[in-house]
């Protein structure tokens, strides 16, 4: 009777725990939300502004010499060629997580060389931090000793989302642009 | 008479130097990106051939296009870029390196111009000899290699291939 108890409780506690830890760990069911700030100084908050659309998302910033560059023009021409097949656009969202120095002016003449609907947006040290738990990405200055001079550290490649802002497909940098396609079409199957 | 004499010696000195330098070390598809508005840093690529029987060390770059022109690298930590500079690039002897994007890197910081696409960029590269490597890039504009080259499919292979310069 005593070890059944025991058992039962042992259950419990894993179910609890199981509930717990999948308040913190990124889940792919979570909705991922953005609350920053866009090139106009407007708020963005992408569950209003994209409600029920689905999106692509990169993490950068406009001093990066060579990864967001690269990342950047290939994903606009991956959006022109999946819009071409599909006849769907997808919104395009870059979002700097250097603001002392992407300032939205900055931001906004950058972006528009890639991709002249592309959404820039930055925000706090804290909004940014939120942003990038909730898309479970990373991002770290380094060489920080030159003053304003110093590289970010950052997770590269593309995050794709469906229209309730799950995050369904991402695109490594590189990838073939029939994979680059597969996983774009996974936003709006 | 004697200026002239020192002058001849100093020019043929160089000649022979960039000689030796064509000879071992050849820099092929060199590109340099095209500055983005709003993005005062940008990179420069190629193949480096060692056509020599050692290795051939790099351990910096000079250029007056940047403030600070670096040899660098990039880390892929579980998807997290992490570029580096590097204390050297090493191309082994009668082997080949390609410097490309989300790779090895000339790492040109505060350029003091703008590059404009049809333009060229002179570098040196220097080896731990202290021997000189010189190479003009031309500056393109990445946009246009981005490996995706046409509505049918990726392009194969690495995207330094196929240039017109």
């Amino acid at each position: 009777m005593k070890r059944a108890l025991v058992w039962a409780l042992s259950g419990l506690m894993a179910v609890a725990l199981g509930f717990w830890g999948s308040q913190w760990l990124p889940s792919p069911h979570n909705q991922r939300q953005l609350v920053l700030t866009d090139m106009d100084g407007q708020v963005f908050d992408s569950l209003e502004r994209l409600k029920g659309e689905p999106y692509v998302v990169t993490f950068g910033y406009t001093y990066c010499p060579d990864v967001c560059p690269t990342t950047l023009a290939y994903l606009a021409q991956v959006l022109d060629v999946y819009e071409t097949q599909s006849g769907t656009k997808l919104e395009a969202l870059f979002v700097s997580v250097d603001p002392e120095r992407d300032t939205p002016d900055r931001l906004a003449q950058y972006v528009a060389y890639f991709d002249a609907d592309m959404t820039a947006l930055t925000g706090s040290a804290e909004q940014l931090k939120q942003a990038a738990q909730s898309f479970s990405v990373y991002f770290q200055k380094v060489d920080g000793t030159r003053g304003d001079d110093y590289l970010v550290d950052h997770s590269a490649g593309v995050l794709v989302l469906n229209g309730a802002h799950q995050l369904v497909g991402v695109i490594r940098d590189n990838a073939p642009l029939d994979d680059a396609l597969a996983e774009l079409a996974k936003a709006s199957p | 008479m004697k200026q002239l004499i020192s002058a001849c010696l100093l020019v043929c000195a160089n000649l022979a130097g960039a000689y030796a330098s064509a000879q071992t070390l050849e820099a092929t598809d060199a590109i340099a990106r095209a500055s983005i508005p709003g993005a005062p840093n940008s990179a420069a690529f190629m193949t480096l051939s060692n056509t020599s029987a050692s290795d051939i060390s790099l351990v910096s770059v000079k250029s007056d296009v940047a403030k600070r022109p670096e040899l660098h690298g990039h880390i892929n930590d579980n998807g997290v870029m992490r570029m580096r500079q590097r204390e050297s690039i090493v191309i082994p002897a009668g082997g080949q390196v390609v410097l490309k994007p989300g790779g090895l890197h000339v790492m040109l910081l505060g350029l003091t111009d703008r590059l404009m696409p049809g333009g060229q960029v002179q570098l040196t590269l220097i080896d731990e000899a202290g021997q000189e490597y010189p190479v003009t890039a031309e500056v393109v504009d990445m946009r246009q290699h981005t490996g995706v080259s046409s509505k049918q499919g990726a392009m194969k292979g690495h995207n330094m291939k196929g240039h017109n310069h």
